[in-house]
C-alpha cells in the first residue's frame, strides 16, 4: 500500500513536470499566439537534449 | 496553429501544485517517495533536467507567483485602501515592476533549488550547466506582456532579441550554490 502511494505521489508529479516541460517547449519555441521567436530558442532545448542525453549514456 | 491556453493551465497548475505540496510532507515520512524519485530522476535526467528547470521555474512557479501576486495586490487595495489604485497600477503598466521582481526572484532560486536538487540526485556538474544555461537562456528571452485595448491581458512572453540582464540573478544563484558547497567542504575538513 505504502509503495502503491509513494508510486501515485511520483507518478502523478512527474506527468505533471512532462506536460509543464511540453507546454513550456512550444511556448518558447513558437513565441506567445505564434508570433514567432528566434533561432536560439527554437534550437535551445533541442540542443541541450542532444547534449545531456550524450552525457548520460557516456555516464553509465 | 497553436494556442496556448494560459490562464487555464496556471489555475490548473496552482491547484495541483498546492494539493501535491501540503500532502507531500505526509507522504515522505510514511513512504519510500524521496528514495524512489531520486532513483528515478537519476535514470531518466535527460528527461527533467532539460526543459525541467525553466518550465518549473517560468511556468509552474513564476506564473503562479504573479497571478497569485496580482490578486493579493487587487484585493489589498479595494480592502484596506477602499479605492481603484490596484487596477490604475496594471492598466498604467506600473505593475510590470512587480512581475518583473517576481522574474528575478525565481531566477534565482530556481538556479539555487535545481543545483541543489541535480546534486541531491547524484548527477554530475554538467547537468548543473545545462540547468544554469537552460534557465539563462530562458530568463534571457522571457518577458512579461500587456495588451491594452477592450481584450487587454497581461502574461508571459517571449522576446525575438535576448536581454542578457535578466540573466545576471540566475549566474547570482548558482554563485550561491557554489558558495554554500565550499561552506560544506571547509567544514568537513
Amino acid at each position: 500500500m505504502k509503495k502503491f502511494v509513494a508510486r501515485f505521489y511520483l507518478v502523478s508529479a512527474l506527468a505533471a513536470v512532462l506536460v509543464t516541460e511540453l507546454l513550456w517547449v512550444v511556448f518558447i519555441s513558437t513565441g506567445h499566439e505564434n508570433r514567432g521567436s528566434s533561432l536560439t530558442t527554437r534550437l535551445l532545448f533541442p540542443v541541450l537534449f542532444l547534449v545531456g542525453t550524450v552525457q548520460h549514456f557516456r555516464g553509465r | 496553429m497553436i494556442t496556448i491556453p494560459l490562464i487555464p493551465v496556471v489555475i490548473s497548475a496552482s491547484v495541483l501544485s498546492l494539493v501535491f505540496f501540503t500532502s507531500l510532507p505526509l507522504v515522505a515520512r510514511r513512504t519510500d517517495f524521496l528514495s524512489i524519485t531520486r532513483e528515478h530522476l537519476r535514470r531518466f535526467a535527460p528527461l527533467y533536467f532539460v526543459a525541467g528547470p525553466s518550465a518549473i521555474t517560468y511556468f509552474a512557479v513564476g506564473g503562479t507567483v504573479s497571478v497569485i501576486a496580482t490578486f493579493i495586490f487587487l484585493i489589498a487595495h479595494a480592502v484596506i485602501d477602499h479605492d481603484d489604485a490596484g487596477r490604475d497600477f496594471i492598466v498604467s503598466g506600473e505593475i510590470f515592476t512587480m512581475f518583473r521582481w517576481i522574474e528575478y526572484t525565481c531566477s534565482f532560486f530556481g538556479a539555487y533549488v535545481f543545483a541543489r536538487l541535480i546534486r541531491w540526485v547524484g548527477l554530475s556538474w554538467i547537468w548543473t550547466v545545462i540547468a544554469v544555461v537552460s534557465l539563462a537562456v530562458s530568463a534571457a528571452y522571457r518577458t512579461a506582456r500587456q495588451e491594452y485595448g477592450p481584450n487587454a491581458s497581461t502574461g508571459p512572453d517571449i522576446l525575438l532579441s535576448p536581454e542578457w540582464l535578466d540573466a545576471i540573478p540566475v549566474i547570482l544563484g548558482l554563485g550561491l550554490f557554489l558558495l554554500h558547497r565550499a561552506l560544506i567542504i571547509r567544514r568537513s575538513i
